[in-house]
């Protein structure tokens, strides 16, 4: 209930700052209207100007402010509400072009004034973050060069654009106006800083340790970590945090990672990591004793989240991890709800974690049903994906409402989602983890 | 459900910014948010044939010059480098041929000469209180000859021409540029 009233409270500080803007525009003196097509342009500008504004609050990981959600849906509606609060700013320009066709001359880097400008050089950022954004597989830009990127590229649109406004707003007509937008955009950009030089700072004065790191697969292993001089953190199972691993808590160099390890104990924690590039197999190598640092814990998928009377856990290949964590709590709890868990992976040697989870069978109520894209010939398991026809042979007939938990591939989430909801199970009963966070 | 959630969010929260923007340009364009009480009242006053005294010109005139034109011309009349003329002695264009049909022009039309860099957007959503206002305002307190004032039927006489920026800025009275009146002072 506590979660669900702080929700509500954060959407609505939220509305308010959205709208904030607006009314201080209505606040006199103010200009006399102009035609539709400009104030239209004006109005598009002022609401995309502060999207962008709020951008910084939601990338800064606030867990105060994004616990209820889930940081991970918080950066999904960053990705997505920025685009719309780009197109909104593009429109700016293009309405007032429409509307003064004279106006072209401002087009020109070279001509134009100060305001039109700083006008150009926040669009063409924002042009460039959106691109690299979309784009950054195909452009060969590696996580951290482009997270660099995204960050310079992002501080200077905003900065850029508040310089307009202040040069050009008719609507920011007077001292008090002009310092509260200004110092408006401080805040926000002050943000970026928080998140990247204080809250290393604080991360610095409580590390963590490499114990172990041990490998569970060909392409997979389980890194564990112990606090250093201080008692650790708390998490809900399903949970992740993102980890640095070297000297410095500075380093741009990082990544989120899924606990492993049960949230009962909090001396030893794990994270399940799958080698997908430069920083994972620099993780693999390092040695017992190496510095790590936590920035978490964060997410929003977990069964301590969504009560059931028993559980279905549908994962593919390293959506596994979330899923060790919530066995490992259940058996430490002594809970023995009944859970049906269908685990889809390539082949044999790609699935993870096969002799715990039948360890961990004994303790728990556990089903498991292992699907194999290419099994080997003499496999007793499911093959192929997990389609209608496995679905139906599998999900419990019994008359309860069990929860599901969905993570893996984005493909098969979505058939997934697709044929339990035509099941007529309710999407409440749902709840799905996507990975790709950048 | 969370994913679903946050996709119905972004777009209400992108509709609701778009309906906000829609609704704004609706109102101030539609002049349905007056700036100031005291000009409704003189309109009224105008328009019921009376003469408004040259006090009462220049209080509009400022109030409606530091709104509307002070963001570019600044409050001074200065202007900004290249950028935004200045608007000192500008009774010399007045008193040139078709010197006060360009001046007006300029307001409801706007106007670009070349000779700055930024074009003058047109305010013809001023109304012909507001534009003779504020042109009485600059003529009378930046200029050093007196003029005679402009009046409300005198703006009126130029609306609807249809004119773009260009045309109104090649019809510039032959006289020396804003910015060399201004200097010579």
């Amino acid at each position: 209930m506590n979660r669900v009233i702080s929700g509500f409270f954060w959407i609505s500080i939220y509305l308010l700052v959205v709208l904030a803007p607006i009314l201080l525009m209505l606040v006199a003196p103010i200009p006399s209207g102009r035609t539709f097509l400009v104030e239209l342009s004006v109005a598009l500008g002022f609401v995309g100007l502060t999207q962008l504004a709020v951008q910084f609050v939601l990338i800064a990981r606030f867990k105060k402010l994004t616990a209820p959600y889930g940081v991970d849906i918080i950066l999904e509606y960053h990705r997505k509400i920025a685009l719309v609060a780009v197109c909104l700013i593009l429109a700016h320009p293009v309405l007032i072009l429409i509307e003064h066709p004279a106006r072209i001359m401002l087009f020109n880097p070279l001509g134009g004034t100060w305001a039109s400008r700083f006008g150009l050089l926040s669009i063409f950022s924002l042009i460039l973050l959106v691109v690299t954004s979309i784009w950054r597989t195909e452009m060969k830009l590696n996580y951290e060069r482009w997270r660099v990127t995204h960050n310079v590229l992002g501080i200077i649109a905003l900065a850029a654009a508040q310089a307009h406004v202040s040069l050009a707003g008719l609507y920011i007509n007077t001292a008090w106006k002009q310092t509260l937008w200004i110092v408006a955009s401080l805040i926000m950009l002050s943000l970026i800083t928080y998140l990247r030089l204080i809250k290393p700072f604080i991360q610095k004065r409580r590390p963590y340790q490499v114990v172990s790191v041990s490998p569970e697969t060909a392409d997979s292993f389980t890194l564990t970590i112990e606090p250093d001089g201080h008692p650790g953190i708390r998490f809900e199972p399903g949970q992740f945090a993102w980890i640095k691993v070297g000297d410095s808590s500075w380093s741009v160099d990082e990544h989120p990672f899924s606990f492993t390890s049960s949230a009962e104990q909090s001396d030893d924690l794990s994270f399940g990591i799958k080698k997908l590039g430069d920083f994972t197999e620099r993780i693999e190598h390092v040695d017992p004793g190496t510095p790590v640092y936590l920035d978490g814990p964060h997410g929003a998928f977990s069964i301590d989240r969504m009560e059931g009377a028993g559980y279905v856990f549908i994962v593919g290949g390293i959506g596994i991890t979330p899923v060790m964590s919530f066995l490992r709590t259940m058996a430490d709890r002594g809970d023995t709800r009944p859970i049906l868990l269908i685990y889809a992976d390539v082949d044999e040697d790609a699935l993870a974690y096969r002799e715990d989870i039948s360890r961990l069978a004994k303790k728990l109520n556990l089903e498991t049903v292992y699907v194999l894209e290419e099994p080997p010939p003499d496999w007793d398991g499911e093959e192929g994906f997990v389609d209608h026809d496995l679905l139906e042979r599998h999900l419990p007939k019994e008359n309860i409402t069990r929860k599901y938990f969905i993570c893996g591939p984005p493909a098969m989430m979505d058939a997934v989602e697709t044929d339990l909801l035509d099941r007529g199970i309710h999407r409440e009963n749902l709840l799905f983890e996507r990975f790709e966070l950048a | 459900m969370r994913h679903f959630i946050a996709n119905i969010t972004v777009a209400v929260i992108a509709l609701l910014l778009i309906s906000l923007a829609c609704t704004w340009a609706l109102v101030r364009s539609g002049q349905l948010i007056l700036t100031t009480e005291k000009e409704f009242e003189m309109q009224r006053f105008i328009a019921a044939g009376a003469d408004l005294s040259n006090e009462e010109w220049l209080e509009i005139g400022e109030a409606v010059y530091i709104r509307n034109c002070a963001a570019c011309h600044a409050q001074a009349a200065t202007g900004q480098s290249n950028y935004y003329p200045a608007l000192w002695n500008q009774d010399r264009v007045l008193e040139a041929e078709n010197g006060r049909e360009y001046v007006i022009q300029t307001i409801i039309y706007g106007s670009a000469t070349g000779l700055y860099s930024a074009p003058m957007p047109p305010l013809g959503n001023l109304s012909d209180l507001q534009i003779s206002a504020a042109l009485n305002y600059v003529l009378h307190t930046f200029s050093e000859a007196p003029v005679d004032f402009i009046t409300t039927d005198e703006v009126s006489a130029q609306r609807d021409l249809q004119l773009r920026e260009r045309e109104v800025g090649r019809t510039r009275p032959d006289v020396p540029s804003p910015f060399e009146l201004s200097g010579s002072r």
